[in-house]
C-alpha cells in the first residue's frame, strides 16, 4: 500500500540519509575544505565507527551523532573528489591554450545533429604537447560545423584542434554554460569547422551495452519518428519522446515556458510512469504472472532510462516505480516520501554536482511537492467536490489538484532561476499532461512497430502528427493569455527559502493547530524583512552602470538613483547569437526592469544595434535617441519600423544637446557636430566617426562614452577640451588603434578606463599601445574579455567597481 | 590466534547481513499502513494496537442481515420485507475509514499474508454462531475470470481459504463463478447494486454444497446485494442454507 505519511513518528531513513548527504555536499560547495582534512576526518571516524561495531561497546548519545558527521563529511569528500580533485592529467589543465593542439579521444555519446552542425561527447585519451602525446582524460563537449553521420559512439577519433574553456557567468542574469558542462562532467570545448581534418582511428570501440543495444534502439526510435514527421512536429515529438531537444525552434519552446508545460518538451517522470503502465499491462495481456510483469516492466525501465540518456528525472521516477512494484511483490508498505528519498540519495551518489542543477531541483521539488502537499490540499476541499463519481469531474479535480500542488513546490525556483512564476500551467497541465501521455503512446507504438511494418508506423505517425499539431495550438492558446506567466526580479535565496516555508506551513493548517500561528509569525516577518530591504535600498542614491560583455560590440546599461533606466547600444545579433535575447532580457528581467527610460544608439552598425532590437520589441522603451545616421542593413530597417509599429518617440541628437530626463545626472552630448552627419542621414567619415559620444556628471563623477570614434572625431572632440575630462570612460572600437589619440586620452585623464571587447578577437583588439597610452595616464583598465561584465556603483562622490570574473 | 579469526569472520558475517537489513529498511521502513507510525517488526504490515483499535461487532444484531439492532428489538426493521436469500450474516468489524485501508491493502495492494490474521480472526467469528458451527462446507464469493487474471488472486478466497485452514473446515472451490464483469459494486449508487448483480453468479459444479449448510465468503458487505445474489444461485443449486461471513459490515 502506497502511504503519503502523516505522522512525526514515521521513521523514515532514506529521507534523513539523503538530507544529510545533500548538507554535506552543500558544505563541500559553499566552504570547499581541504581534501586532506576531510580525508583524515573520514578516516578517523571510520575507525571509531568500526571500533564500535567490532566491541559492541556504545558511546550513548553520541552514537547517531557520530554517524550523521560521518555521513557529512563523507559526502563532502565525495563532492570535492568528483569536481576539484583532478589529476594533472585531467582536460581541465590543458585549457585556455592558445594554439591548437593534437587531441586523441573517444566518442562517448550519441552524436547528435541538426542542419548544419553535429555534436557528440568526447572522452579525451592523449594530447598532443610540444615534443610528444601525453595521456589525458575527462570528457569535452565537440561541435562540428556540418552535419554528418560519419562518426558513431565508441570512435576513437584524433584531429588538431583548440581545446576551449566554456563561458562562465560573464553577466549578470546571464547563463553560466560552464557550470551547466562541469556539473555533466564535461570540462572544455571543442570547435571544428569540418569533418576533413578529423582522422579515425578505430570504429566503433566503447561499451558494448550501450553500442550494441542502447544506441541502435534510441536510433530506431529517431529514424521512425524521422521517416514520416518534418518540421516542428517531428522536434516536438523528439523532445518528448526521446529528450532531443536541439531542433525545436525557439519560438516553440518559449510558448511552452510561457504556459509552464515546458517540462513535457524533456524526458520525465510524467514518461517513466507511461513506460510502466504500457509495458505492465502488455505484459499482463501476454499471460505473464504479475511477479514476471513487474520484473519484466522493470527491464524495460532500465533500457528507457539509458534510452533517454539517463537524466535525472528519469533516474529519480524509475527508481521511485521500481520500488513501489518491488513493494507489491516483496508485500512491504512503500512511504513515497521516503522513496523519493532513497532516488534523491542515489542519483547524488552516482553525481553529487546534480544538487545544484536546477532540472533536478525542479524534478524533485515537483514530486515532493505532490507527495507532501496533495493529501493536504485535498483536505481543503469541500465535502461534496471530494465526493464525485463521474470520471470526468473526479479526473479533472484531482488533475487541477495535482498540478497546483506540483506548480507550488516549483514556483520559488523557476523564479529563482528563470525570473518568472507560472500562473496559467495550473490549469495548462491539466490538459497538456494527459495529451502528451496520448502522444507519447502512439509514439512508442510507432517505435514498437514502426521497424517491422512501415505502413503500420506511418499509420501511428500520422495519428501522432495531428496530436502534436493540436498540441502546438493548444498551448499557443494557453500562452496567448493574459498573465500566463508573471515576471518577477529574481528572488534572493532566503526568500526561496521563506516561500517554502510559507507553503508548507500554508498546506498544514488543517492539520497542525499551531501551523496558522506560526504561518502569521512568519509571513510578518517577511514583511518586516521586505520593508525593511526596501527602505534601505531606497536610500542608496546609487548610479549603477554596467558594462555588458558581449564579446564585439558594446551594451552599457544605466540605472539612476531615481530609478529610470538607459541603455546605450545593445550589442550584436547574427545568426547564433543574440546579444539582447542572450545578455540584455536576461538582465533586465533578472532586475525586475520592464521599462527602459531611454535607449541611445551610438550609431548603427550592427555590433552595436543589433541586440537593441529584442529590447524595443519586449519591453516598454520611453524614447530612442540616435544620430540619425542611416545605413543600410536589414537591422537597421528593422530598427526603424519597430520603432514606428511600437510608436516610440525618436530623437536625433547632435553635439551640444542635454537630456534631462535623468535627473540629478547631467547628459550632454559632445559629438557628432553637423559636418559628421549629412542632412540626409549618411556619414561623410563613416559611422564610426559619426558616433554620439555623450557625457554624464554625477555629483563629482564623471563617465565619457566614446562609441566607436576613430581620429577624425577625436580632432573633433578635441575643440571641446574643457568637456572632456572624466572618472570613467569608454574607450572606443574595442580599444583599437584608429581611436584614442594620445592627445585625446591625455585629455580626458581617466580613472578608470574600460574596453568591451571580444576574447581572442581576429583584429588583435585592444591594441597594446592604446592600452599603454590609457595606463599611462593613470588609468586602471577594465576589459569584458577578461572581466566579464563590468559594473560601476557611485553615489556621486564615490565609486566601487565589481567585475562578474574575479580577476586575480 | 583461531578464536581471532573466526570472530572477525563473525564479525564480518554480521556486518553483512546488518548492510543488507539495512538497506532493505532504508528503502522499505517498516511502517503501520493504518496509523503510518514506525514498526519495529519488519514483516509485519499493521501494528498492534491499530490491529485491537478496530471496532469489534459484539453488540445484538439482527439474526439474518448482521445489522446492530436498536435497544430492545429482536428484529431489525431495516430487513424486514427484503427477502434475503441467505439466513444470517456474520461480520468481524464495524467498516470504518482505517478498516478500509487495510481491505484495501489487502485487495488492490497485493498484501496477500493479511489474509492469515484475517483468517483467524474470522475463525473467531465464526465459532461464536451455532448456526456457523453447524455449517459443513465454505465458498468464497469469486472474481469474473479477467479479473482475477488482472489481480492475480481472489481475495476472498485467500480469506476462506485461512479460515478452513485455522478450523479444518472443507472449502469448495470453483463451485460458483462469476459470469459477468460487473462494475465495482463501490462506484455505484445503493439502489443501483442489486440490479448490477443480478444474474451474475452460476454454479457451475455443484456436487460439493448440494444439501450442504454453506458458508458463503467476502470481504465486505455494504448492502448485502452481491452476497444475496450469490445466496440465491447456491440456493438453487441445492444448498440447505447459506449464512455469509465477512471481514467488515457496514454499520
Ligand atoms: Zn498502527
Ligand atoms: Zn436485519
Amino acid at each position: 500500500m502506497v502511504a503519503t505519511g502523516r505522522t512525526a513518528a514515521m521513521n523514515r531513513p532514506a529521507l534523513k540519509l539523503s538530507l544529510y548527504f545533500a548538507l554535506g555536499i552543500i558544505l563541500g560547495h559553499l566552504v570547499n575544505p581541504p581534501i586532506l582534512v576531510l580525508l583524515t576526518l573520514d578516516a578517523l571516524l571510520f575507525l571509531i565507527a568500526i571500533t564500535i561495531f567490532l566491541t559492541k561497546k556504545s558511546v550513548g548519545k553520541w552514537n547517531p551523532a557520530l554517524y550523521i558527521v560521518l555521513v557529512i563529511t563523507v559526502s563532502s569528500l565525495h563532492y570535492e573528489l568528483r569536481t576539484s580533485d583532478f589529476s594533472p592529467r585531467h582536460v581541465s589543465n590543458f585549457l585556455r591554450k592558445a594554439t591548437s593542439t593534437g587531441i586523441v579521444g573517444q566518442i562517448a555519446s550519441l552524436p547528435e545533429c541538426d542542419e548544419e552542425r553535429t555534436t557528440f561527447t568526447l572522452s579525451v585519451k592523449g594530447i598532443a604537447t610540444a615534443h610528444e602525446w601525453r595521456r589525458a582524460e575527462g570528457k569535452v563537449r565537440v561541435t562540428m560545423g556540418e552535419r554528418t553521420d560519419r562518426f558513431s559512439y565508441g570512435d576513437v577519433i584524433r584531429f588538431d584542434a583548440r581545446l576551449e574553456e566554456p563561458d562562465g557567468l560573464r553577466n549578470p542574469g546571464g547563463f553560466d554554460y560552464k557550470a551547466y558542462l562541469n556539473r555533466r562532467s564535461i570540462y572544455g570545448l571543442i570547435f571544428l569547422r569540418g569533418v576533413n581534418n578529423v582522422e579515425i582511428i578505430e570504429r566503433r570501440g566503447g561499451t558494448p551495452f550501450l553500442s550494441a543495444l542502447i544506441w541502435p534502439i534510441r536510433k530506431s526510435m529517431r529514424r521512425t519518428i524521422e521517416r514520416n514527421l518534418t518540421g516542428p512536429p517531428e522536434a516536438l515529438l523528439k523532445g518528448i519522446l526521446l529528450g532531443e531537444r536541439r531542433n525545436i525552434p525557439e519560438s516553440i519552446e518559449e510558448i511552452f515556458r510561457d504556459s509552464g508545460v515546458i517540462h513535457v518538451l524533456a524526458v520525465s517522470g510524467l514518461h517513466v510512469g507511461l513506460v510502466v503502465f504500457i509495458f505492465f499491462n502488455l505484459f499482463r495481456v501476454f499471460r505473464l504472472s504479475f511477479n514476471w510483469a513487474v520484473v519484466c516492466t522493470l527491464g524495460i525501465l532500465f533500457l528507457y532510462i539509458f534510452v533517454t540518456g539517463s537524466r535525472a528525472p528519469v533516474v529519480r521516477a524509475s527508481l521511485m516505480a521500481a520500488v513501489v512494484l518491488t513493494g507489491l511483490i516483496l508485500e512491504k508498505n512503500v512511504d513515497l516520501l521516503n522513496t523519493l528519498a532513497f532516488a534523491g540519495l542515489f542519483i547524488l551518489l552516482f553525481s553529487p554536482q546534480a544538487l545544484f542543477d536546477p532540472g533536478f531541483q525542479l524534478s524533485f521539488a515537483a514530486v515532493l511537492s505532490i507527495v507532501y502537499a496533495y493529501p493536504r490540499l485535498k483536505e481543503w476541499l469541500p465535502l461534496f467536490l471530494r465526493r464525485q463519481h463521474t470520471w470526468w469531474r473526479r479526473w479533472l479535480l484531482g488533475g487541477s489538484l495535482v498540478s497546483l500542488s506540483a506548480q507550488m513546490g516549483i514556483a520559488p525556483i523557476v523564479a529563482y532561476y528563470f525570473y518568472r512564476v507560472p500562473v496559467v500551467s495550473v490549469l495548462a497541465n491539466v490538459i497538456v499532461v494527459p495529451w502528451v501521455g496520448l502522444i507519447l503512446s502512439l509514439g512508442f507504438a510507432a517505435s514498437l512497430f514502426g521497424p517491422f511494418s512501415s505502413d503500420i508506423g506511418l499509420l501511428f505517425n500520422a495519428s501522432n502528427w495531428l496530436a502534436l499539431t493540436g498540441l502546438i495550438h493548444t498551448v499557443t492558446f494557453f500562452a496567448s493569455l493574459p498573465f500566463s506567466t508573471l515576471s518577477v526580479p529574481q528572488p534572493s535565496l532566503p526568500v526561496v527559502l521563506g516561500c517554502y516555508c510559507v507553503t508548507g506551513l500554508l498546506v498544514n493548517v488543517k492539520r497542525i493547530g499551531r501551523a496558522g500561528h506560526w504561518l502569521i509569525i512568519t509571513l510578518l516577518v517577511a514583511a518586516n524583512c521586505w520593508i525593511w530591504t526596501y527602505a534601505v535600498r531606497g536610500n542608496q542614491n546609487e548610479l549603477v552602470v554596467t558594462f555588458f560583455d558581449v564579446g564585439q560590440g558594446d551594451a552599457i546599461f544605466l540605472r539612476t538613483p531615481q530609478g529610470k533606466t538607459l541603455l546605450i547600444d545593445g550589442g550584436r545579433r547574427s545568426r547564433y547569437y543574440d546579444c539582447g535575447k542572450r545578455v540584455l532580457e536576461p538582465y533586465l528581467r533578472q532586475s525586475g526592469i520592464r521599462r527602459v527610460d531611454g535607449v541611445l544608439l551610438t550609431h548603427p552598425h550592427s555590433d552595436h544595434l543589433g541586440g537593441l532590437l529584442a529590447v524595443l520589441e519586449n519591453f516598454h522603451v520611453g524614447q530612442v535617441m540616435d544620430s540619425g545616421l542611416q545605413h543600410g542593413s536589414t537591422l537597421y530597417e528593422e530598427y526603424v519600423t519597430l520603432i514606428e509599429e511600437r510608436g516610440i518617440p525618436r530623437r536625433i541628437m547632435r553635439a551640444g544637446d542635454r537630456i534631462d530626463e535623468f535627473h540629478p545626472l547631467r547628459i550632454m552630448i559632445l559629438h557628432p557636430t553637423d559636418s559628421f552627419v549629412s542632412p540626409d542621414g549618411w556619414a561623410p567619415y563613416g559611422l564610426n566617426n559619426g558616433s554620439i559620444t555623450a557625457r554624464l556628471d554625477y555629483g563629482r563623477v564623471s563617465f565619457l562614452f566614446l562609441g566607436d570614434v576613430e581620429a577624425e572625431a577625436d580632432r573633433a572632440l578635441l575643440k571641446r577640451k574643457g568637456f572632456l575630462k572624466a572618472t570613467v570612460v569608454k574607450v572606443p572600437h574595442q580599444g583599437s588603434i584608429t581611436g584614442s589619440s594620445r592627445r585625446l586620452v591625455e585629455a580626458i585623464q581617466p580613472c578608470v578606463a574600460v574596453i568591451s571587447v571580444s576574447e581572442g578577437n581576429r583584429f588583435g583588439h585592444p591594441a597594446d599601445a592604446v592600452v599603454r597610452r590609457y595606463e599611462q595616464c593613470g588609468a586602471r583598465i577594465y576589459r569584458t574579455d577578461e572581466d566579464g561584465a563590468i559594473i560601476i556603483r557611485t553615489n556621486g562622490e564615490r565609486t566601487s567597481i565589481r567585475t562578474m570574473i574575479r580577476s586575480e | 590466534m583461531t578464536n581471532f579469526k573466526a570472530h572477525i569472520l563473525r564479525c564480518g558475517r554480521t556486518l553483512w547481513s546488518d548492510c543488507l537489513s539495512g538497506l532493505a529498511d532504508c528503502i522499505f521502513p517498516p511502517f503501520c499502513l493504518v496509523c503510518e507510525k514506525g514498526l519495529e517488526e519488519r514483516d509485519h504490515l499493521v501494528c498492534g494496537r491499530c490491529w485491537s483499535g478496530f471496532e469489534i461487532i459484539d453488540r445484538p444484531v439482527c439474526e439474518v442481515c448482521g445489522a446492530p439492532l436498536p435497544k430492545g428489538e429482536r428484529r431489525c426493521p431495516a430487513c424486514r420485507g427484503k427477502g434475503f436469500s441467505f439466513s444470517g450474516v456474520r461480520a468481524a468489524y464495524s467498516y470504518s475509514a482505517d478498516i478500509r485501508k487495510i481491505i484495501h491493502a489487502f485487495k488492490f495492494g497485493r498484501k496477500i499474508s493479511l489474509a492469515k490474521r484475517l483468517g483467524r480472526i474470522l475463525a473467531f467469528v465464526l465459532l461464536q454462531d451455532e448456526r456457523f458451527r453447524q455449517a459443513e462446507c465454505m465458498v468464497a464469493v469469486p472474481l469474473h475470470v479477467s479479473r482475477q487474471r488482472e489481480r492475480g488472486y481472489n481475495q476472498s478466497e485467500l480469506l476462506a481459504q485461512a479460515v478452513c485452514a485455522e478450523l479444518g473446515m472443507k472449502l469448495v472451490k470453483d463451485a460458483l463463478v462469476r459470469r459477468k464483469r460487473t462494475k465495482p459494486q463501490t462506484a455505484l449508487a445503493p439502489r443501483r447494486r442489486t440490479r448490477n448483480v443480478e444474474k451474475a453468479f452460476r454454479v457451475t459444479d455443484a456436487s460439493g454444497i448440494v444439501d450442504r449448510k454453506v458458508v458463503l465468503v467476502d470481504d465486505v458487505f455494504t448492502t448485502g446485494a452481491t452476497v444475496d445474489a450469490c445466496a440465491k444461485a447456491l440456493r438453487r443449486a441445492g444448498a440447505v442454507d447459506v449464512v455469509v461471513l465477512t471481514v467488515t459490515r457496514a454499520t
